[in-house]
């Protein structure tokens, strides 16, 4: 897994991507040096148990939080090198989040928190992309309704769509399908996959279900901090095979 | 934009966390808005008034002012007719009046009792029936036209019980007489005051002013200017009376008057400055509560993009918006705020009516005041949520409390510089008045901000052990009864004044709630069984409510600063108030020996000395003291007011303390100088100065005591009476104390001396017990009045206390639905929110008393000992004050708790 990346293809990476929290006794090492790159127009699923550093990579990554030591960049840009209004401004433009709870803003309706980040940029963004993730959220009318009155799914519809809007370099979701049922998740998630397929989108997901993970093109598999495994075309059966192994 | 919208909404669905914090913006805009209308619509009446007494007059002519030193003189009437002839004028409207306020014209009633008003004086001069727009209205009748016809104004009327066509007895200057009341006038500015009126030629005979005339009005011929009218009529006047040009003085009055209107605002404003400061209290904990609340929201904006700067904004742009609401409703509330003003003086003495006027300044000060207040509260809840970590997004928790180091350092910060500006305010003579002000002013804010900073440290253990219920259940029981007995033995005992009748059931009631509810803690506490009124204090609700205090000692303090900010002042107030009165007390026993006094307790003016003549003749007097007043003027040219007795006979009248030289040769063209005077002027005993008595004649004197206690005459200067008579004919005395003949009982002498009193109109004689109730009485009536201004402070603050309780409710719904799901009943429900409002209540009073106690003993050891020279604590006012913070908690928590109570279980629980 140390071969050279070329970094053209590459929508984000991480260098020997070290983080350690706390001081002295309370001291833990969420992520142990790791490495790895998430190519352009890729569905990537991590998975680990809990406490693995699934959420520490991720944060470190999209630039919310920083490293204790390691690199990370976005496209062409190093993150350690940036101001955090320079961040801000990175995570604006180039990065789109997928929380697990919703997290929309209960005051505005559907639409509005989709261009939520193109307004706080104050860029009318492309607004023939916007229509487009708009129809493929498949809310018709109801995205002029408040969040209340949408149901998980729509809501959670909303909340990929809104990770879109500003067409991102690349988009995190931690656990983006964790508080919903299966159904709905299917439905999540072959939104996801059709905004990588359809529209050349990159997502990188952290998820705790194979069936989940079998959406994507590629999985990883974090264990203890560390980068332990991967798998090109994952179906339910041979990443719950891989989860056994590791889990012994 | 995005932000400007996202504030509004969030404005719009926290609405009804709001509305709180909206209302207690109002409180305060309100407070300043009501003291710029009333200030504004004195000085619009005022100047009304004046106006259009400038528009029927254009000049007068009275005496000229006299010099120091001038004999008093007369203006003879014929000066009337010769004006009267000049062509240039066309009204001539002659005027007398009585200046002197003992001899005003009383009704009496059919008991014979004097009908006075209260506080303001008996107004009585001549009217020839003009009326004056905004002056004086002609109400009922017609205008006096003979010697026994009267004219007095309605309020008068309405008070003595008197109607037009009545025959009205009155004590006049020469005894009783009977006058026929022909009429009824209104003054729309009396401020209370009574009016008698007659017609110029019986005033002159009533008054004992034959022949004489005060002021004499003059209106031009058509054509005329006011230059030329003047010009003409000085002419004909004589030289001891000058012209007066009525624009100019009117200029000058108005000039005078608005001066005066400034400062009744400004103090006025101090009152509002008190109440907004609570205010920026409330704002600041509900915006750091609500940042608190909304923390993932925030990390989320974070994370997809917001800058720190428009997360700031956002906040900023919502506080803006609360403060223009608070601005608006404040200006409306700003009108009932000036009425209730209105009402308080009108009940403390009087007022004049006035319209209701607002300027645009008002508006604007308004709009800045709501505004600037509230966003400069939030600035730091919004610094704050302006560096929420996008990572708080993912995570599930509120946030926590940070910058706990930050807070205390900078609260011993605020604590320190503000304790050093009080004390530099306070000890270090020799400043400005403004710099002083500013130095005490900004040194009280800063220790409160530093006291409710540190108070996060104590806040945890205080609530802890008040939270206890054998301890809330014995103070409960011990204030309330303590309070009892104050009341009976230390206080007046039962209720004599209007202010008393008030407080009076209400005292009598706060503790015996106290009584009951302390004693239920304490017997279901020992029986381990809910019983009474405070039963579930001493169960599993009241543990609740102990542990909710004190979980976040950052929340209880925050919300117990805005009341401790109210208390405080109260105490501050109560207790220099209660120093004052021990203070005089003291130095009265101390250094009056009199058994009776006998002054004008009033007017405060002086009286003829017939009446000391006239009291020597009482049997059973032992000594008799006269003190006169009067003027001195210095080799520096300061005029200074000076006292004389009778040296012999005056010691044993008052004791005046002599800290230097002594009385020794006062008689011998002696002086005795108050000491604080002597330190100023460098004078030392035995220094010799040259002084002018009002005749202009020169005397050496030589200082031969400096004396201490100045809490019966307050003058610099004292001298002999034999020297005042030598130079000063005025025989009227000011004050006069008696000494009564060992083994005579002092009802007996006192009666003999009403007697001869009650001729002399204005003029009481008081035991020594009166005498010193009626100098409390003083010092209460101001003390009242401040608290009630203090009032509005006291009303935010516990809008503030409501505000933290409904706030930390909506933040606790989901355990509230815990509680509830596992089988807390409501009223269980109930009494949790209840008991922790009680606890941070009491938390909130003790810290403010005693915050007030030292900073009233700060006060107290700055003043001079001449004023206060000891600190006496108002136990009463104290205790009153702890179990009525306890009893807002009940009634502060009595809507939250409701909330709680119907909380639906399932929705509860189901919020994140
Ligand atoms: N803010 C933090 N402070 C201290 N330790 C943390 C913090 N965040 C995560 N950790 C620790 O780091 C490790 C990895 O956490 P995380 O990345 O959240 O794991 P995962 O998402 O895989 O469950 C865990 O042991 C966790 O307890
Ligand atoms: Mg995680």
């Amino acid at each position: 897994m140390t071969e050279t990346i070329v970094s053209s293809t590459l929508a984000a990476r991480a260098e020997t991507a070290i983080k350690i929290y706390g001081h002295g006794d309370t001291e833990v090492h969420a992520l142990r040096g790791v490495t790895v790159g998430f190519e352009r127009g890729q569905f990537t699923a991590i998975m680990g148990p809990s406490g693995s550093g699934k959420s520490t990579l991720m944060h470190c990554m999209a630039g919310l939080d920083r490293l204790t030591s390691g690199e990370t960049y976005i496209g062409d840009t190093t993150l350690s090198q940036l101001s955090d209004k320079n961040l801000t401004l990175l995570r604006r433009e180039k990065v789109g989040f997928i929380f697990q709870s919703y997290n929309l803003i209960p005051t505005l309706t559907a639409k509005e928190n989709i261009t939520l980040p193109l307004d706080l940029a104050g860029s009318d963004g492309d607004q023939a992309w916007i229509d487009e993730v708009i129809t493929t959220t498949g809310l018709g009318d109801r995205v002029s309704h408040r969040p209340n009155e949408l149901s998980g799914g729509q809501q959670q519809r909303v909340a990929v769509a809104r990770a879109l809007a500003s067409r991102p370099e690349i988009i995190f979701g931690d656990e983006p399908t964790g508080n919903l049922d299966s159904r709905t998740s299917a439905e999540i998630l072959d939104f996801m996959r059709r905004a990588v397929r359809e529209l050349g989108q990159t997502i990188v997901m952290v998820t705790h279900d194979p069936v989940s993970a079998s959406y994507s093109d590629r999985v990883l598999f974090l264990t203890d901090g560390q980068i332990v495994d991967e798998m090109s075309n994952p179906t339910p059966e041979t990443v719950f095979d891989k989860m056994k192994t590791l889990g012994d | 934009m995005t932000m400007l919208k996202l504030s509004a909404r969030n404005i719009r669905a926290s609405v009804g966390r709001l509305v709180l914090t909206i209302l207690a913006v109002t409180a305060g805009v309100g407070f300043v808005t009501g003291s710029f209308i009333l200030a504004d619509s004195l000085s619009d009446t005022f100047s009304g008034i004046f106006e259009s007494a400038a528009s029927q007059t254009d000049a007068s002519v009275q005496l000229a002012g006299l010099e120091f030193g001038e004999d008093d003189q007369t203006l003879s009437d014929s000066v009337v007719a010769a004006l009267e002839e000049l062509p240039e004028t066309a009204r001539v409207t002659p005027i007398v009046t009585i200046t002197d306020q003992f001899t005003p014209f009383v009704i009496l009633d059919a008991a014979g009792e004097e009908v006075k008003p209260r506080g303001p004086p008996i107004l009585t001069f001549s009217w020839d029936g003009r009326e004056v727009e905004s002056a004086i209205a002609l109400a009922e009748g017609r205008s006096p036209a003979a010697l026994d016809e009267v004219v007095i104004n309605t309020e008068y009327a309405v008070a003595a019980d008197v109607a037009v066509g009545d025959q009205v007895n009155f004590l006049t200057p020469d005894g009783q007489q009977t006058f026929t009341l022909v009429g009824t006038v209104d003054f729309p500015v009396s401020a209370g005051a009574f009016f008698v009126l007659f017609d110029f030629e019986s005033a002159q005979t009533l008054y004992g002013k034959e022949g004489l005339v005060d002021t004499v009005e003059l209106a031009a011929a058509p054509g005329v200017s006011a230059e030329e009218l003047i010009a003409a009529a000085e002419r004909v006047v004589p030289s001891e009376a000058e012209v007066i040009n009525q624009a100019e003085v009117i200029e000058q009055s108005l000039e005078d008057f608005n001066q005066f209107i400034g400062i009744f605002r400004n103090v006025l404003l101090a009152f509002a400055g008190i109440a907004l400061f609570v205010s920026l209290f409330i704002i600041y904990n509900t915006f750091a509560i609500l940042v608190n609340q909304r923390i993932q929201q925030i990390g989320m904006l974070r994370a997809i993009g917001a800058t720190g700067r428009q997360i700031r904004f956002s906040i900023l742009a919502e506080a803006a918006l609360v403060g223009l609401i608070g601005a608006v409703l404040g200006l409306a509330a700003g009108f009932g705020v000036a009425f209730l003003i209105k009402a308080a003086f009108q009940a403390a003495g009087g007022f004049p009516e006035t319209g209701n006027v607002i300027t645009t300044t008002t508006v604007l000060v308004a709009f800045l005041v709501g505004v600037g207040a509230t966003v400069l509260s939030a600035l730091g809840p919004a610094f704050l949520a302006s560096r929420v970590s996008p990572v708080a997004a993912m995570r599930n928790e509120a946030g926590g409390d940070r910058g706990q180091h930050r807070r205390i350092i900078g609260g011993l910060v605020c604590l320190a510089v503000g304790l050093v500006l009080l004390g530099l305010g306070l000890f270090l003579g020799g400043q400005q008045t403004s710099v002083l002000l500013i130095e005490l002013a900004v040194g009280a804010i800063l220790t409160f901000v530093g006291v409710a900073l540190l108070s996060v440290l104590f806040a945890g253990p205080i609530v802890n052990f008040i939270g206890r219920a054998e301890v809330l259940g014995t103070s409960l029981l011990v204030l309330g009864a303590s309070l009892l007995v104050f009341m009976f033995t230390v206080g007046d005992g039962l209720p004599d004044g209007v202010v008393s009748w008030v407080t009076f059931p209400i005292k009598v009631a706060v503790s015996t709630i106290a009584i009951l509810t302390g004693l239920s803690i304490l017997i279901s506490k020992s029986r381990g069984s809910g019983f009474g009124l405070g039963g579930s204090a001493a169960g599993l609700e009241g543990q609740l409510a102990k542990r909710n205090a004190g979980r976040s000692p950052q929340r209880t303090a925050a919300t117990a600063t805005a009341l401790t900010i109210g208390v405080a002042l109260v105490a501050t107030v109560g207790t220099v108030g209660e120093s004052l009165k021990a203070s005089f007390t003291d130095s009265l026993e101390r250094g009056v020996q009199a058994d009776l006094f006998i002054y004008d307790e009033e007017g405060q003016g002086s009286f003829s000395g017939d009446l000391a003549d006239r009291l020597e003749g009482v049997a059973g007097l032992a000594e008799l003291s006269r003190f006169r007043a009067n003027e001195l003027r210095l080799a520096d040219g300061d005029v200074v007011n000076m006292f004389a007795y009778e040296t012999g006979t005056g010691e044993s009248v008052i004791d005046l303390g002599i800290v230097a030289g002594s009385l020794e040769g006062t008689a011998d063209n002696g002086m005795l100088v108050f000491v604080d005077e002597a330190e100023e002027r460098g004078l030392l005993v035995g220094d010799s100065l040259v002084v002018d008595f009002p005749d202009l004649q020169s005397e050496t004197l030589t200082v031969v005591g400096l004396f201490e206690d100045n809490s019966v005459l307050g003058v610099p200067f004292i001298i002999d009476l034999d020297l005042y008579e030598q130079h000063i004919s005025n025989d009227d005395d000011v004050f006069v104390g008696a000494a009564i003949e060992e083994g005579t009982s002092v009802e007996s002498v006192k009666a003999a001396v009403v007697a001869v009193t009650a001729e002399f109109s204005g003029v009481t004689a008081q035991d020594n017990e009166e005498f010193l109730n009626a100098q409390e009485g003083q010092i209460d009536g101001l003390i009242t009045l401040i608290n009630f201004m203090l009032g509005f402070a006291l009303f935010t603050a516990f809008l503030g206390v409501v505000n933290t309780i409904v706030l930390s409710v909506v933040e606790r719904t989901r355990e509230i639905g815990l509680l509830r799901a596992v089988g807390t009943t409501r009223a269980q429900m109930r009494a949790v929110i209840r008991w922790e409002a009680v606890i941070v209540c009491l938390f909130g009073a003790l810290v403010g008393i005693v915050l007030g106690v030292l900073f009233a003993w700060a006060a107290v050891t700055a003043i001079p000992d001449g004023i206060i020279s000891r600190m006496a604590l108002p136990y009463e006012t104290v205790i009153f004050a702890i179990l009525v913070a306890a009893l807002a908690g009940v009634v502060a928590a009595a809507l939250p708790a409701r909330r709680a109570a119907r909380l639906n279980v399932l929705d509860a629980i189901s919020t994140s």
